[in-house]
């Protein structure tokens, strides 16, 4: 009689309790778009600047680095790379693909002025300069 | 025999098994150190660059031309100016008409943060049409 007892149905609670924590983990890093630039760029300030929000999401992001190196999602990039890119976004999309410039502050202005050649030689023509409106 | 096991039972229900809680709060605490980082918020200043001479310029239309020089100066229409100036002039052409064009001309060794000053400056006082110009 005890020794039919004892086989229990397993405890379902505390896997239960780990999928929910991991369907919530995933649900909140979503948001890990954030997290695809580098941490060494400091933009410049900008605080009466609209904040960035309602963002196309065809925009191209391009990073340029205190000594002018190009990069995108951490990659860094040449001048073709940038220029092939650029006319694919421009051949598949339109002109009207934004280009968001994230260059440091101590930047030389010849590498943005590179840059902003190459998007339009490409055929793109929406540049924005992304800078840190506030600091948290 | 059943009253046993009731009793045994009880005994069961006073003691909570710590362990899964403390699973739960170790696994919550090491996701909160892990996505704690501090987000700056973000401001995307739009610019215009200059079509290559596709379409002719129009014949009233006013330039506003500011230099910007590699050691962080600032000139308009020729004349220097000190960046709180350069507010009140912009301002003054702003409120006359605020679709006016005003081209920023960059030095090539010009740092990149005097230029975003600029913009910033312009965006506050709410001119959209800024062009520029590498030079």
């Amino acid at each position: 009689m005890k020794h039919r007892e004892e086989p229990e149905p397993p405890n379902m609670t505390p896997m239960i309790d780990i999928v929910f924590q991991m369907i919530i983990f995933f649900i909140v890093t979503l948001d890990l778009d954030s997290k695809k630039f580098s941490k060494d760029i400091e933009l410049p300030m900008a605080p009466d600047g609209r904040p960035a929000t309602k963002l196309n999401p065809l925009t191209m992001y391009v990073e340029v680095r205190k000594d002018g190196r190009y990069q995108m999602g951490k990659t860094v990039l040449y001048e073709e790379n940038l220029r092939s890119m650029f006319a694919d976004a421009a051949r598949r999309y339109g002109p009207e693909v934004p280009v968001v410039i994230r260059g440091d502050r101590e930047l030389l202005h010849e590498s943005i002025a590179d840059l902003m050649k190459i998007i339009g030689e490409s055929g793109l023509y929406v540049i924005e300069f992304a800078a840190t409106k506030k600091k948290v | 025999m059943a009253k046993k096991s009731k009793k045994k039972r009880e005994t069961k229900m006073e003691d909570i098994p710590m362990t899964p809680m403390i699973d739960i709060v170790f696994q919550l605490l090491v996701y909160f150190v892990y996505t704690f980082n501090i987000q700056n918020i973000d401001t995307h200043i739009q610019v215009s660059r200059p079509a290559p001479s596709k379409e002719p310029p129009k014949k009233d239309m006013q330039l506003h031309k500011i230099v910007v020089t590699h050691e962080g100066e600032y000139f308009m229409n020729g004349a220097r100016m000190s960046i709180e100036n350069l507010e009140t002039v912009l301002q003054a052409i702003a409120d006359t008409d605020d679709s006016q064009t005003v081209t920023v001309h960059c030095v090539n060794k010009s740092v990149h943060e005097d230029l975003v000053v600029l913009l910033n400056i312009c965006s506050k006082i709410g001119l959209e049409n800024i062009a520029i110009v590498s030079m």
